[in-house]
């Protein structure tokens, strides 16, 4: 498969007469998203708004960042299986907004969902801060089920993404970066190189920490072999209300820092030897199997090391721990990202499980740990949230509006995929 | 920022306090007004950045007999002194000297929140017990490692003085004291991750950014001989609260444990309970509490009589990114109180 991804760069968005790209500025015509996301009778009201870096504004609680990509040329979609029935991606020409996301927003369970400043203190730890953000914020039907508002919030984000990138389809981008894994020996025809394959871990636990790949549920897979490119495409959906820092955004995955590392380095002093998502079953008796099946597919592709990363915390250390001491008895080496759950002063044990074979973790930070973000002249969504938020709690919110708040709830601060500098050192 | 002459409190034991060995290692705890023996050395390092106010003076084995007694007085002094900093030693590789150098640290930074700061070898029993509590360095195995020890000590007590902020231990030498914190380097995760993999693969040295933690096993109990006659408890990690969660148990890495009297909620209903926890959908919890505890079938078999009794009290907290000593803290409040009442059997339920 031989990707082309397009970037335009953008640098402003800006409400206007018609959806269009004008010299680097992204005007959208508001009137015509809403009604977009409108054709969706789970939603009763929806609100656009623009939040650009540096301005003083707060969004929370958010659900989900999504890139707008969309097919300039060649087969298949973006976002295959979910908002078209295209059934592949991968393949042709993909364009980008470059320095745009969607972001959307919505108290869904209440606690799961994060929060991103566009300035101040907060702003320097999420990549989502330096966007801009086009936020959805969308009411649903008097009671609709949480995973019918869920449902319907994802597809809102996939929408906008979909249609701003439109806009883009046509427009020559400034920069084009090449994208090609076409067989798994295509890298180095010597055979010299390590080869290095990397495990995708994807919450599929039902009670809305789910992800979806082409559309399916990720709770009725099994773990497969996925051309990197796919990713980048869109393949794989968060339909997440985790913990902010504990998933792994649509936008992640899209642009997935692993992936890119892996294939920066390709054929200079790795083989980039594919990509195995795997699905993180709450059930034991799966994550034994999964762990297993991992490591038989990278045993298959012959690989020697394994770059495997989470999802979620707590149990998915499990399916970890697991891929890590079978793919080593294996005699394939690997590296573990994980997060830490260290406490708000970083003295307790940060994960749950561990194996004699983890000798060599990435951590990405402490997300207990404590910051404290300055109040913004203007929130998008509800500041009363940081109260819920999965990880702060009663008090978070002071007097003077600022907030008291775990790293957790930034999205992104903590990247599970390493697309952060954070790590944690020891004092 | 300002420069301050710290007051220091130093600590040695009856041999370095120059005293007398062995047969003095009975002496109770002693004060001069005057840096004694290493202190010397240490005053002379410390210049303008610190003052050694008073050095506090015991016998190895008098210490190892009355800590408490002995740990109380240390208190009192290092108040009455004003101490800003306290250092301890070096013990190098003495055995009671480094447990009393650990106890005067544990003393100044657990009640008083002085920094401490002391000196030992790595195999001294000691550094694994008290890292927690002081700046260790590392020193030779014996005094003769005085020397190599006294600049790094003093190094940080200058920054002390300076009112800078200390850095990571692999950058101020002291031994790392088991407290993570967060921090921005030169490289992404991806590109550190890539890189150690590399390394490993092809045989150069790495260093995990975190050595895994080890820890403890529980052993399953044996099933119960006599359930008619047991008194069951039934608790949770799944958050479920009296409606309005009367306890601000929080959604995520909570703090609070909650017990809630069964005599008073009856049964468990959608009306009376809620869901307090951050990691799941609580539609279906929301909906009948039982699901997360189950609370009707013990009742039923209760009355049935297939256990004796079910346990007046849910212990409930949420599990969700709990830390692993907290949760452990909460189990022994938990069994304590349990051992107490006489219940011999419990069902943990979690999410």
């Amino acid at each position: 498969m031989r990707l082309e991804v397009g970037k335009i760069s953008i640098r402003n968005v800006l409400f206007g007469e018609k959806t269009v790209i004008q010299d680097g500025t992204l005007l959208i015509l508001k009137d015509e998203l809403v009604s977009l996301i409108l054709e969706d009778e789970r939603i009763a009201s929806a609100e656009v708004e623009i939040a650009r870096p540096g301005e003083n504004v707060r969004i929370i609680p958010v659900k989900d960042v999504i890139e707008p990509r969309v097919k300039a040329a060649g087969p298949g979609a973006v976002f295959p299986g979910t908002i078209n029935r295209e059934s592949t991606c991968g393949e042709g020409r993909t364009h980008v907004l470059d320095g745009v996301c969607v972001v959307t927003t919505g108290m869904i369970i209440g606690f799961q969902e994060g929060l991103i400043d566009m300035a101040g203190p907060g702003a320097k730890y999420s990549a989502f801060s330096q966007k801009l953000n086009v936020v959805l914020v969308c009411n649903p039907v008097e009671g609709l089920d949480k995973l019918e508002h869920e449902r319907s919030i994802r597809m809102a984000g996939l929408k906008a993404a979909d249609y701003l990138a439109r806009a883009g389809k046509e427009v020559e981008p400034e920069e084009v970066a090449v994208y090609e894994m076409t067989q798994l020996s295509g890298s180095d025809p010597s055979g010299k190189l390590p080869r290095i394959a990397y495990v995708n871990l994807i919450l599929a636990q039902g009670l809305l920490h789910d992800n979806y790949v082409y559309g399916l549920d990720a709770k009725r897979m099994f773990p497969t072999l996925i051309n990197p490119n796919e990713l980048l495409d869109g393949a794989v959906v968060s339909g997440n209300c985790v913990t902010a820092c504990d998933k792994n955004t649509t936008y992640d995955q899209m642009n997935n820092a692993i992936v890119e590392e892996l294939y920066r380095r390709n054929g200079r002093d790795l083989q980039f030897a594919g990509v195995i998502i795997s699905p993180v079953s709450p059930v034991l008796e799966t994550k034994e199997r999964n762990s297993s099946y991992v490591v038989n597919l990278a045993r298959l592709l012959g690989v020697d090391g394994l770059v495997v990363a989470e999802e979620g915390g707590g149990n998915p250390e499990t399916d970890l721990m697991s891929i890590c001491q079978k793919a080593e008895q294996a005699g394939i080496k690997t590296v573990l990202f994980l997060h830490e759950n260290a406490g708000e002063d970083g003295i307790a044990e940060g994960i749950t499980t561990t194996a004699p074979e983890a000798d060599a973790v990435v951590t990405v930070g402490n997300t207990n740990e404590i910051v404290v973000l300055p109040p913004q002249d203007r929130v998008i969504g509800n500041i009363e949230a940081v109260e819920v938020l999965s990880g702060s709690g009663r008090g978070a919110l002071k007097s003077d509006g600022s907030v008291a708040v775990p790293f957790a709830v930034i999205i992104d601060s903590v990247s599970n995929l390493g697309s952060t500098k954070m790590t944690v050192v020891d004092y | 920022m300002e420069n301050k002459k710290l007051r220091v409190v130093h600590y040695l034991n009856q041999f370095f306090g120059q005293i007398g060995g062995e047969k003095e290692a009975g002496i109770p705890l002693q004060v001069r007004e005057q840096p004694v023996g290493p202190g010397l050395a240490l005053q002379k390092a410390m210049g303008e950045s610190g003052e050694i106010v008073a050095t506090l003076i015991c016998g190895d084995n008098y210490f190892a007999e009355n800590t408490p007694f002995v740990s109380a007085q240390i208190k009192d002094l290092l108040a009455g002194y004003k101490a800003d900093v306290v250092v301890a030693g070096p013990a190098f590789n003495a055995g009671r000297y480094g447990l009393a150098c650990g106890t005067v640290c544990q003393v100044a930074y657990e009640e008083l929140r002085i920094p401490a700061l002391t000196g030992m070898y790595k195999e001294n029993p000691a550094l694994e017990m008290y890292r927690r509590y002081a700046y260790i360095f590392p020193t030779a195995s014996s005094a003769a490692g005085l020397k190599d020890v006294v600049p790094r000590i003093t190094a940080l007590i200058s920054k002390i003085a300076s009112g800078a902020s200390l850095g990571p231990a692999s950058e101020e030498g002291y031994l790392p004291r088991g407290i993570r914190k967060n921090k921005l380097i030169g490289k992404t995760g991806a590109e550190r991750g890539i890189d150690m993999l590399l390394s490993k693969i092809e045989g150069r040295a790495f260093k995990t950014e975190y050595p895994m933690p080890t820890f403890s096993r529980v052993i399953p109990a044996k099933p119960l001989a006599d359930p008619q006659n047991a008194t069951i408890a039934v608790i949770t990690t799944g958050g479920i609260v009296p409606k309005g969660n009367p306890d601000a148990i929080e959604a995520c890495f909570a703090t609070k444990l909650g017990r809630y009297s069964l005599q008073e909620m009856g049964t468990l209903t959608a009306e009376k309970c809620e869901t307090a926890h951050g990691g799941y959908d609580p539609t279906f919890a929301n909906q009948d509490p039982n699901r997360i505890l189950p609370v009707d079938v013990l009742q039923d078999m209760e009355s049935q009589r297939m256990i004796g009794k079910l346990y007046d009290y849910l212990y409930v907290t949420v599990g969700n990114g709990m830390p692993v000593d907290r949760a452990s803290s909460f189990g022994k409040i938990i069994a304590d109180q349990l051992k107490n009442d006489g219940v011999s059997g419990v069902i943990l339920t979690s999410t």
